[in-house]
């Protein structure tokens, strides 16, 4: 809990805090390197959207 | 893209999350996601459940939903957030006592009416003040009284401009000080 003066007694709330670390999984190497492979083709895939529906309605 | 910090090495082994803002820029710029995972390699970089939201909402496009909750789904790359309703009740309450504080210091300059998003990743930023980080292109909306800059990426438009994100930690001591200054006024 922090060290602070006030408590629950006298205050509608109090700060929370947490020292749970989530457990996750550290990726490795090529997984990285493929997740970004792929979203680097996300981007693309939406300039490409963007491109065409700006062409299609004349639009910026 | 421009990294200034006098030491990265405050946010190593940190779950560093990213505003929408800077999210999508990085959903923009290939080069960007490139360096930025580059970049903090000991790092775990994290999208909030909000954060989600806001990324997600009010696309156009139905091919560019699907387009995003693909990108964002890169287990590789993004760590997803606790989102439990233990740890949701915590941040809504942190959420509140920070947009108390903020009132507060900001009485006198007129300033007021920050986002709900923003108020509620104040709040997470908070709980897990040891281990966390922020990359936000709104300094404004996390008041330098309980938010410390660590470092600053900053990114060439290419018209000429620059913009310039933020990297945030929580002041503990300084919350500490600003929630007792707090306690007078009750």
């Amino acid at each position: 809990m922090p060290s602070i003066s006030r408590s629950k007694e006298n205050l509608p709330f109090a700060p929370e805090y947490s020292n749970t670390i989530a457990n996750f999984r550290v990726a490795d190497g090529p997984s990285i390197s493929k997740s970004i492979e792929r979203m680097k083709k996300i981007i693309e895939e939406n300039e490409r959207i963007e491109k065409d529906f700006k062409e299609k309605f004349n639009t910026e | 893209m421009y990294f200034s910090a006098s030491d990265f090495s405050i946010l190593s082994g940190r779950y560093i999350l990213l505003d929408n803002d800077f999210l999508g820029e990085i959903f923009k710029d290939k080069n960007i996601l490139e360096s930025i995972v580059k970049k903090f390699p000991t790092s775990y970089l994290t999208i909030d459940e909000f954060n989600k939201f806001e990324f997600l909402r009010e696309v156009f496009l139905p091919s560019q939903i699907t387009l995003k909750e693909e990108f964002i789904s890169q287990e590789s790359i993004f760590f997803p957030s606790e989102f439990h309703h233990e740890t949701l009740k915590k941040i809504y309450t942190n959420g509140l006592i920070i947009s108390q504080i903020y009132a507060h210091q900001s009485a006198s300059k007129g300033i007021k009416g920050w986002g709900t998003v923003d108020l509620l990743l104040a709040g997470r930023l908070m709980m897990s003040h040891q281990n966390s980080a922020l990359i936000t292109g709104n300094r404004r909306h996390f008041l330098s009284c309980v938010f410390d800059t660590v470092g600053l990426i900053n990114i060439n438009k290419g018209d000429e401009t620059i913009q310039v994100f933020s990297i945030l930690v929580f002041n503990k001591s300084r919350f500490d000080e600003k929630y007792k200054e707090l306690s007078v006024l009750a």
